[in-house]
């Protein structure tokens, strides 16, 4: 059952999934509302039993797997379909929304033509790259991926750098203790970190008591001691409330506006 | 509008400007703009001797390195030069490996497209000597590495170019994570924890997993370091400059180097400006 298809045997599954997905959304939908959330209840608790019995599940003699191991890489392909609708329904939704919107000349249209043009700037010469992989469309394709859209991803984040350097001169005052503590180990770890303010302190000996007063020594030590000991500390917490998070979800006992809503 | 004021309250376009001119002047073809030689921190020492140990020992160098190339082109200046300067020094070592990508699809590309080019000079075949995974999403990346460290073939079923993984030369004996010799991590957003939670060896002595986050990641994993589950990090680009010194082979991160070294001093002197005109406004208040 779960072994990979191809030719004839795969479009025959695709077609029984397809028909399988249909018959059990119109089940789903024939059901009254108030027994549709138990439903999901039943399947969410199974979902995760699987992955949780599969853990704590001892191994067979002398191996290194139970009797669910074998199946996780089928239910990792059910997370990688699901995205694919995922992915579809968000395809059809941008395409739906900015294709009205040019369609109607509603307010910058404009903006909604780059973007089409953009999506099938990229997945033309892409698909074109793999059907026929001859160097003018390798060409093409090099023209879409490095020329623009990586130097676009590039400079985008790049931006960022401007940004810190004008947030940094606004924020960063000494008005209280605290700023004071966080200004002064900021700018340590900063001079830690480059070759120019290792240079300050460079005439220090590398080796000896001396040693400890090199800035990147300095700037190591706060990252190991003052912010490594921090960090777990918060990341315990965060464990734990994602457990609670975890174990809320699994067992359907999440309340909240999107949770109590009618399905 | 006092002097003080004036010092707190800099047009932010000038800071832009100067900004774009530090950064910008050192890679000026002609310019070479003075930068001492890095000092060497032990992570990236660590880094550099566990793909060194590995490369020595009989057994373990004849196994897979996995590099996952988790990182787009927004951080390409410092995962991007991690990467090469790490794929370098595995070809030097003539180890071979695979590359997989779970976090940004981008990552299959340029992994492929950097392998790629720095292959044929150094004697390496795709299929022979490396090979690429491809891309698989990270919601389902767990069950994907756990099925891996037992099952490698059934993990990854076919590589990035639709080929069977087991129809190539170089995935010959992989069978399972006790096949691998080394896990190496280029990251953007936080990936690392998967590979210590599914792709641990706990009958037997751990997989040498190295790290290699942006700049900004890196005091994330220094509790991961201090246990001994990491084994060595290249932070951001500076880890990458100390990498490329190690090895002797200059790249980007090098002659990036100025520019890293200039930007945080321009920081630190502009927190200082502005500290001096709020300490001299409140002088005069």
């Amino acid at each position: 059952m779960f072994t990979s298809k191809a030719g004839l045997a795969l479009a025959g599954f695709i077609a029984m999934a397809a028909l399988l997905s249909v018959a059990i959304y119109a089940i789903l939908m024939a059901l009254p509302p108030k027994a549709r959330k138990p439903l999901i209840a039943v399947v969410t608790f199974l979902s995760g039993a699987i992955y949780a019995l599969e853990w704590v599940w001892p191994v067979d003699a002398g191996g290194k797997e139970n009797f669910l191991t074998p199946y996780l890489k089928s239910f990792a392909d059910i997370v990688t379909v699901l995205q694919g609708f995922a992915l579809g329904i968000g395809i059809w939704s941008i395409l739906t929304v900015h294709l009205k919107r040019v369609a109607q000349r509603r307010e910058n249209w404009g903006f909604s033509v780059v973007l089409l043009g953009g999506i099938l700037a990229m997945l033309i010469p892409y698909f074109l790259k793999d059907v026929h992989p001859n160097g003018y469309n390798k060409a093409i394709y090099a023209i879409a991926f490095d020329g623009a859209y990586n130097s676009l991803n590039a400079t985008m984040y790049s931006v960022v750098a401007f940004y810190i350097v004008s947030a940094a001169y606004r924020a960063f005052r000494i008005r209280s203790i605290e700023a004071t503590v966080l200004l002064g180990s900021a700018a340590l770890i900063m001079l830690g970190q480059v070759a120019l303010g290792q240079a300050l302190t460079g005439w220090i000996p590398t080796t000896g008591f001396a040693a400890n007063f090199r800035v990147e020594n300095v700037a190591n030590w706060i990252l190991e001691k003052i912010n490594s000991p921090a960090l777990q500390a918060v990341e315990l917490g965060v464990g734990v409330g994602t457990l609670a998070m975890a174990l809320r979800l699994w067992l359907s006992l999440e309340r909240g506006s999107y949770f109590e809503e009618d399905v | 509008m006092t002097f003080g004021q004036r010092l707190q309250k800099l047009d932010r376009r000038w800071l832009y400007l100067l900004t774009a001119l530090v950064i910008g002047i050192p890679f000026l073809p002609g310019v070479r703009v003075p930068v001492p030689a890095p000092v060497i921190q032990p992570q990236t020492r660590a880094y550099y001797q566990a793909i060194e140990d590995l490369a020595s020992d009989p057994v373990e160098s004849k196994k897979l390195v996995i590099v996952a190339v988790n990182y787009g082109a927004g951080t390409l200046a410092e995962n991007q030069s991690q990467c090469e300067a790490t794929l370098k020094h595995l070809m030097r070592k003539k180890l071979k490996f695979a590359l997989l990508t779970f976090i940004d699809p981008q990552g299959r590309d340029l992994g492929l497209r950097l392998a790629e080019r720095l292959g044929p000079s150094r004697g390496y075949t795709y299929g022979q000597n490396w090979c690429s995974f491809g891309f698989r999403p990270f919601d389902g990346v767990n069950q994907i590495l756990k099925t891996m460290s037992t099952d490698m073939p059934g993990g990854v079923v076919t590589d990035a170019k639709g080929a069977a993984i087991e129809s190539l030369p170089v995935m010959a004996g992989v069978r399972s994570a006790d096949d691998v010799g080394m896990v190496i991590n280029f990251a953007s957003t936080q990936s690392i924890d998967v590979w210590l939670q599914f792709f641990s060896r706990p009958d037997k002595s751990a997989l040498p997993v190295l790290y290699a986050p942006t700049s900004i990641m890196a005091p994330e994993a220094y509790p991961l370091l201090r246990s001994g589950q990491l084994k060595g990090m290249l932070t951001g680009l500076k880890g990458a400059i100390e990498y490329e010194a190690l090895l002797k082979e200059p790249g980007f991160a090098t002659s990036a180097s100025a520019s890293l070294s200039w930007a945080h001093f321009l920081i630190i002197g502009l927190v200082i400006l502005g500290n001096v005109g709020m300490y001299l406004e409140k002088k005069r208040v």
